[in-house]
């Protein structure tokens, strides 16, 4: 069962960090988050029955720990620091581009818990349907949570 | 730049996973969450307790005649029913080892699940405290502890004063206590679940 499940996390590493990214603001607490959801993972990990999909599996196991699973970390300070972003930007990004990315990542840092795991699971592409699973949120809340958050996030990008 | 510009972004980004994520010798490491840290609190003062419990024990009862001493026996009784709070603390906790429930879900079985264990506990301490002071009352009719004598004689009304004082000063230090330790969490759990109402 080990094997099956490293092989398992080593596939979805990426998703996992972004989680870790998203909600984590040093390099140490994403480390402790990182290992945080690995430890709640393998701990669900017998109960999980592929009764829902594997990747809803996962994220309702990284959010949940996310959100309460780890230690209150320090007030969080918006920044530029590119460093701090999110995710890594593609080296191709024209500059522009970029540092109107880097206002939108810093936009998205200063929402709510609940309003970020709404957002990252947006921006995996992912339906409706999937996040109602994830979240519990009804799909019309979810829809009409997804307008505001885009209203705010324009709000916050243009107060820059 | 809208939110759906990110997207690609987003899906294109390559994270800088630290290579020394091990993820077997993750697996075995001990949860640091505060959820993890309550319970191990819990095992903690289950082990504590009783081993408190039998030093007083021993300790008192070589210099006094404490097994017909009924405040003793109250103690006593108040200890094994922290104990059990303990025990059922500690079970309680148990639902929050698996986190693969729905998001709004697991959220509200810890509201609720803390509740029990904040309103437990007030009820645990405030009603032998009120059980306490009924007891010293009752000894007096009884059989009156030496050590109180002092306390017996003063008038009737100043010691329902004084326990009135007692009760109020536990009411409020009990109140304080216990939402230090739990009060902050399950309001930092509600405000999360109203942001998603």
């Amino acid at each position: 069962m080990e094997k099956k499940f490293e092989k398992l996390v080593k596939e979805n590493e990426p998703l996992i960090y972004k989680v870790c990214r998203m909600y984590a603001y040093s390099e140490v607490s994403r480390q402790d988050l990182f290992q945080e959801i690995i430890i709640q993972l393998w701990r669900a990990y017998p109960k999980f029955r592929g009764e829902s999909k594997l990747s809803t599996w996962l994220y309702r196991v990284a959010i949940n720990t996310a959100i309460t699973g780890l230690r209150k970390e320090k007030r969080f300070r918006p920044t530029h620091d590119s460093h701090k972003l999110p995710i890594h930007i593609s080296d191709a990004t024209p500059e522009a581009e970029e540092e109107l990315l880097g206002q939108l990542y810093t936009a998205i840092e200063q929402l709510n818990k609940i309003e970020k795991a709404i957002v990252m699971l947006y921006l995996e592409d992912k339906s409706y349907e999937e996040m109602e699973d994830i979240l519990g949120m009804s799909q019309g809340n979810l829809r009409v949570r997804m307008n505001r958050i885009k209203e705010k996030l324009r709000q916050l990008t243009n107060n820059k | 730049m809208e939110l759906d510009d990110l997207k690609k972004s987003w899906k294109e980004s390559t994270e800088n996973i630290p290579p020394a994520n091990n993820i077997m010798e993750l697996i075995h490491n001990k949860s640091n969450g505060p959820l993890a840290i309550l319970k191990k609190r819990f095992r903690k003062r289950l082990i504590l307790l009783p081993l408190m419990v039998a030093f007083v024990i021993i300790n008192l009862s070589r210099h006094h005649a404490i097994f017909s001493d009924a405040l003793f026996w109250c103690f006593i009784a108040f200890c094994i029913m922290m104990c059990g709070y303990f025990l059922f603390s500690y079970r309680l906790m148990h639902h929050f080892k698996y986190m693969e429930t729905e998001v709004k879900a697991n959220l509200e079985r810890q509201v609720k699940t803390l509740e029990k264990i904040y309103r437990v506990r007030l009820i645990i301490i405030r009603a032998f405290s009120v059980l306490y002071i009924v007891l010293l009352e009752v000894l007096l009719y009884y059989n009156q502890e030496p050590s109180l004598v002092k306390w017996y004689a003063q008038p009737l009304f100043i010691r329902l004063s004084g326990y009135a004082a007692v009760l109020v000063i536990l009411f409020f230090v009990s109140k304080y206590v216990l939402n230090h330790k739990y009060g902050r969490h399950i309001k930092y759990l509600k405000e999360l679940v109203g942001q998603m109402q």
